[in-house]
């Protein structure tokens, strides 16, 4: 028989809630909460916490002519769809000829956009490609993270330890980074460093702020899937200077430099202006340190 | 059926979850017009392939997965990939405070709108439209793993958030 302690009990707590768990679960949660009075609040004030949040949410709903803007929209496609076939083949043959149709147009569709593509693709080849542009996917990922763990930095989940030390698992070199940004010049304070690991990709995330806007710092490998062409330069990135980003999911800005082996992001909401000052006083400095470190290598 | 009894048929099983694919759209586009547009293209696309729709099974996921689908290849053309790839949630949130008892709705909604948009969805998707984690991970095309570790560390989150507010306005959180 399966024994729950409260620290378990809230562990699982929502996943009962949401009817989740295993009978044999179930029946634990429910044993606990039989003998304990604190964790059967718990489980009340989650159900409430529930039960507000939908009440909030649902009071959006989709504009009142909607439905019928909709239907309209529906009806003239049906209608379209319908014409070539006669009522009296109604059947077998009208679902087939109906369902063929559409297939038959979306390929032509598809051939055409693929001969456009072509198109483009031979008369953009004929520029030289920009190797070491960094790729759409470490943009974004670097990105949401900035936005996750600036969400835990405000909850202050992170006070109390002293995480920088976790960098040692990602690479010894990286050790204490924070030492050689210079963000006292520009009125910014050094929080903490960390581990981050998002879509399988692990960085060093270095979290700054000045006032109330936060500033990521991101030390992460220069590999394939770090850059737009799928293939590492063999050059020291930092021949390429400051290369900027803007807008990232609507509302980042991230400047970044490149070593051999090592990409280093600042990423905030500040204007590129802004984020690339900062970027050279944190990431450049750093990018200078790593270079130093990986010509030893 | 003629195709008009067919389209009564989409639209008396369908139209039903307008709001709920609204609603979420919302979140996924955070722009009135836009979300309609992309609700349009949900409900045009499924009925395109509605033959396809097997009776029996959930049409409310299935809207979703379509209106997720569409959205991620709106993504993807304009450049910013989301990589459905199972990532490592490394950092579990050690303290667990009591959740508040007493919560308004702006204050429940306003902690929900600060929650980053990947523990977001989830948390929207399961506490609120009541999705299975699996229809979810399906939804959002991501690992069942990933769904429970964002579900997890989102709903504490939010829950933090809620605490701290509890705790700015001197309400009673209950110790224990």
């Amino acid at each position: 028989m399966q024994v729950m302690d409260c620290r378990n009990f809230k562990e699982v707590l929502d996943s009962y809630i949401s009817d989740e768990l295993s009978v044999e679960t179930n029946h634990a949660v429910l044993r606990h909460a039989e003998l304990c009075a604190g964790c059967r609040g718990e489980m009340a004030a989650r159900r409430n916490l529930r039960s507000t949040l939908r009440g909030a949410v649902t009071a959006t709903t989709a504009p009142p002519d909607f439905r019928n803007r909709l239907r309209e929209r529906l009806r003239e496609e049906a209608t379209v769809q319908a014409t070539p076939i006669s009522a009296k083949r109604d059947g077998f043959f009208s679902n087939w000829f109906r369902n063929l149709a559409v297939p038959q147009f979306a390929m032509a569709t598809a051939l055409l956009v693929l001969v456009a593509i072509g198109v483009v693709y031979l008369f953009s080849n004929s520029s030289p490609a920009y190797a070491a542009e960094l790729s759409p996917a470490l943009l974004n990922q670097a990105t949401s993270d900035h936005d996750g763990c600036a969400s835990i930095w405000r909850t202050r989940l992170f006070t109390e330890n002293d995480p920088v030390h976790d960098a040692e698992k990602f690479d010894p070199t990286l050790l204490d980074l924070g030492k050689y940004s210079e963000h006292q010049a520009l009125g910014l304070t050094f929080h903490y460093a960390h581990l981050c690991g998002h879509h399988g990709r692990k960085y060093v995330h270095l979290v700054y702020s000045r006032n109330n806007d936060l500033v990521s710092l991101f030390v992460a490998e220069r590999d394939a899937a770090a850059m737009k062409s799928g293939t590492v330069p063999t050059d020291d990135g930092l021949q390429h200077g400051l290369q900027q980003f803007q807008n990232v999911q609507d509302k980042f800005t991230v400047s970044a430099y490149q070593t051999s082996k090592h990409v280093v992001l600042v990423v905030s909401t500040f204007t590129a202006q802004q984020n690339n000052e900062i970027a050279e006083k944190l990431a450049k400095p750093i990018s200078l340190h790593l270079r130093k470190i990986e010509s030893k290598n | 059926m003629s195709a008009t009894k067919r389209l009564s048929e989409f639209e008396e099983l369908a139209f039903k979850h307008a709001d709920q694919l609204f609603r979420v759209a919302l979140r996924l586009v955070r722009n009135r017009a836009k979300a309609e547009d992309l609700v349009q293209e949900t409900y045009f696309q499924a009925w395109k392939s509605f033959h396809r729709f097997e009776s029996g099974t959930n049409l409310r996921a299935w809207l979703f997965k379509i209106m997720f689908n569409s959205h991620y290849t709106d993504l993807r053309r304009n450049k910013f990939e989301m990589v459905p790839v199972e990532e490592t949630i490394a950092e579990t949130l050690a303290y667990d405070p009591p959740t508040p008892q007493h919560l308004t709705e702006e204050e429940v909604l306003a902690a929900l709108e600060r929650l980053p948009r990947e523990f977001q969805l989830p948390v929207i998707l399961a506490d609120i439209e009541e999705l299975s984690y699996n229809e979810i991970a399906e939804v959002m095309q991501i690992p069942k793993g990933t769904v429970m570790s964002r579900l997890h560390r989102g709903r504490k989150i939010l829950r933090m958030e809620l605490v701290n507010y509890a705790r700015s306005y001197g309400l009673k959180v209950a110790e224990q």
